[in-house]
């Protein structure tokens, strides 16, 4: 069963803003799934139209197999907002006491789970202490500890690292990937491409409110990448000593044969894997019709 | 019930976050220790718990003017100013930003995200906000019913009654302010806005008692004219006896020219007054039409005053200056009720035209229209 799924969601505003053009989106259960766009593109409005935040103007979503606005499944759904503004004259325990209550959670289970959750994002310490007083970083923890208070089978996080120091970042990520594991789908919108890389199964690119292209990095990758450095001048074809190229295995060794028919001493010879950011920098080049 | 009470406890947090709650409660709360501090035995008064004692002939256990004027006290001053128009003046200032903050992007995302209404959610926000005035007026309404326990020795539990009274004042001016939230979501404009439209409410309830007292004055006046009791004293001696004894008199003895002078100046006199009766009329009924829609707050304060004292009763500051210069209130009584002769005769001569229901229905209803608006509003708009 489909964590999230969407087809032909379309979000209008008022004056013509085409907010989301035909969005068909599916997240499996169990997985995470990172959704890249530059600013505009829709990412979070995507977000707010899943969780009935913002109403869609057409076509249809469900959520953990409901359609959405469903109000049991909201239960089983965690989520943090961009920018995010938690009362500040509450405690960090306490803010996640008050949305688990407004989940529906009882005393002692919300009690509990709250409790388990500072701890796991590495709030213990200053869990007494009111939100007004937190940094950033410390305030995105607590955030994070509210949005899986209740055990949710779906996570929607919208740049849960902003803010973040490097080390936070580290350990955020190994909270996502420890929630992975108890089987709970997570949905990321992030800027942060080299981060999504690292925690997520799948990941989609966003372009002016359409899914470019989604999948895992591997197929969204394409051909594979090579890179090829010998000593001397080039040879052939090649304009460097130095090249990086994309071609099928048969197609990289004949460069290689090539080199060394000529004599030239090999330094590097590797298949390189394509980052997510050159897959989502050659889209964004496509839309503007850059691309060479 | 689980959302009422989560936005209870939060909104409590909030309000005890907020300097002017405390400033509120503190004011409140020293008026109720200033009046427990008073007591009273047979034969006089007695302040700072005893510390020092006066002996009165009036303020004194079991005279009728002591409990007219602690009556009087919480009705007029703690209650009808206090409570009604500065803490509630504060209220406003204190809460206005409650509704903005609460719709502010990031803020209310996370609220929406969650399996509850829209509706519910705001009402439960709404509901838990009237705690900025509910929390005030209960320390008040206590501390009063303890202090008249200890000083008259009764427990007047009507002194409660004034708690829905005050609730119902300050949400219907609640109400505005939130209806101005939502829509601007700047706590300013809701704030600045809702005392523009209290303070057109009060000139609306001015304009109509004015215009209503006026026309009463005038009726009185078109009748005293009618009876010719308004001819000046001069001219009345040149007239000569009263009317009832005109007829048995010579005509010789009239000023025929004097009496034809009055009567045409008698006659354009009436046709003057009963213009401005007319107009008076026109205006207090354009007045009333205006105001029927909208919050009755100075009756509904009227209304609370009659629940705790009894209609005859004069004001505090009458019945505090009679005890003082020695005057029974009684004495107030036999000439009739002071409060109607000195300052509430406009409100009471338009009482008579109000009844509680439709005091409490028009305000409920304007609360309800105001709420369904902002309710409405919530629930459509995307965030």
């Amino acid at each position: 069963m489909t964590a999230i799924s969407t087809q032909a969601l379309e979000k209008s505003y008022r004056g013509g803003i085409h907010a989301l053009r035909g969005v068909d989106l599916h997240v499996e259960r169990g997985e995470i799934f990172g959704l890249i766009g530059p600013n505009g593109a829709g990412k979070s409005t995507l977000v707010k139209v899943l969780l009935t935040i913002v109403r869609r103007t057409a076509g249809s979503a469900s959520l953990l197999g409901q359609p959405v606005g469903h109000r049991p499944t909201l239960a089983k759904i965690g989520f943090l907002p961009e920018h995010h503004r938690m009362p500040r004259y509450l405690t960090g325990r306490q803010a996640v006491l008050y949305y688990a209550r407004l989940l529906g959670m009882t005393k002692r289970e919300r009690e509990r789970r709250a409790d388990e959750m500072i701890e796991i994002v590495g709030m213990a310490q200053a869990a007494h202490r009111k939100l007004g007083t937190y940094s950033k970083g410390m305030q995105q923890r607590i955030g994070l500890a509210q949005a899986f208070v209740n055990e949710p089978e779906l996570v929607v996080l919208d740049e849960p690292t902003d803010g973040v120091d490097p080390v936070g970042r580290v350990e955020i990520r190994e909270v996502l990937l420890r929630m992975r594991e108890r089987g709970t789908a997570i949905f990321l919108n992030s800027h942060l491409l080299s981060e999504l890389e690292t925690v997520c199964d799948r990941v989609a690119i966003m372009l002016e409110g359409t899914i470019r292209r989604q999948g895992t990095p591997a197929e969204l990758a394409g051909k594979t990448k090579w890179r090829l450095t010998y000593q001397g001048d080039p040879v052939g074809p090649h304009t460097s000593n130095d090249l990086s190229f994309e071609a099928e295995d048969e197609e990289a060794q004949r460069q290689l044969d090539l080199a060394r028919q000529q004599g030239r001493v090999i330094t590097h010879f590797a298949r390189e894997a394509v980052s997510l950011e050159e897959l989502f920098m050659a889209e964004v080049r496509d839309q503007k019709g850059d691309q060479p | 019930m689980s959302l009422l009470i989560a936005m209870l406890i939060d909104t409590w947090r909030e309000l005890t976050s907020r300097f002017l709650f405390w400033i509120v409660l503190a004011i409140s709360a020293f008026i109720v220790l200033l009046l427990t501090s008073v007591g009273f035995d047979e034969t006089g008064i007695s302040l700072w718990w005893g510390l020092s004692h006066s002996e009165h002939d009036l303020l004194r256990r079991g005279t009728r003017n002591l409990d007219v004027v602690y009556r009087a006290f919480f009705s007029d001053v703690l209650v009808g100013f206090w409570l009604t128009y500065a803490a509630t003046f504060l209220g406003l200032i204190s809460t206005a930003s409650v509704f903005p903050d609460f719709l502010s992007g990031g803020g209310v995302d996370m609220l929406l995200a969650k399996p509850r209404r829209r509706a519910s959610i705001f009402m439960a926000k709404f509901v838990a906000s009237l705690l900025f005035a509910a929390v005030p007026v209960t320390l008040v309404c206590l501390g009063v019913l303890l202090s008249m326990r200890m000083a008259l020795g009764v427990w007047e539990f009507e002194i409660l009654s004034a708690l829905p009274y005050v609730l119902l004042f300050y949400s219907s001016l609640f109400a505005v302010c939130v209806l101005v939230g939502t829509i601007t979501r700047s706590a300013l404009a809701s704030l600045l806005l809702t005392v523009v439209i209290w303070g057109l409410f009060l000139a609306a309830s001015a304009v109509e008692s004015t215009a209503g007292f006026a026309y009463d004055q005038i009726q009185e006046d078109i009748e005293r004219v009618q009876n010719g009791d308004d001819v000046p004293k001069n001219k009345r001696r040149r007239r000569g006896p009263p009317r009832a004894v005109q007829v048995e008199m010579e005509e010789d003895d009239f000023d025929q020219a004097s009496l034809e002078e009055s009567a045409f100046d008698r006659a354009a006199r009436l046709e003057s007054l009963e213009e401005f009766a007319a107009n008076a009329a026109l205006t207090e009924r354009i007045a009333s039409a205006i105001r029927w829609p909208l919050p009755k707050g100075v009756e509904i304060i009227d209304l609370m005053r009659e629940r705790i004292t009894p209609e005859d009763d004069p004001n505090f500051f009458i019945a505090f200056g009679m005890t003082m210069s020695g005057q029974p209130i009684e004495l107030a009584e036999t000439v009739g009720s002071l409060a109607d002769q000195v300052t509430d005769n406009i409100l009471s001569a338009r009482k008579v035209r109000r009844s509680n229901r439709y005091v409490i229905g028009t305000t409920v209803l304007f609360q309800a229209i105001t709420l369904g608006l902002a309710i409405g509003w919530f629930t459509r708009r995307d965030y």
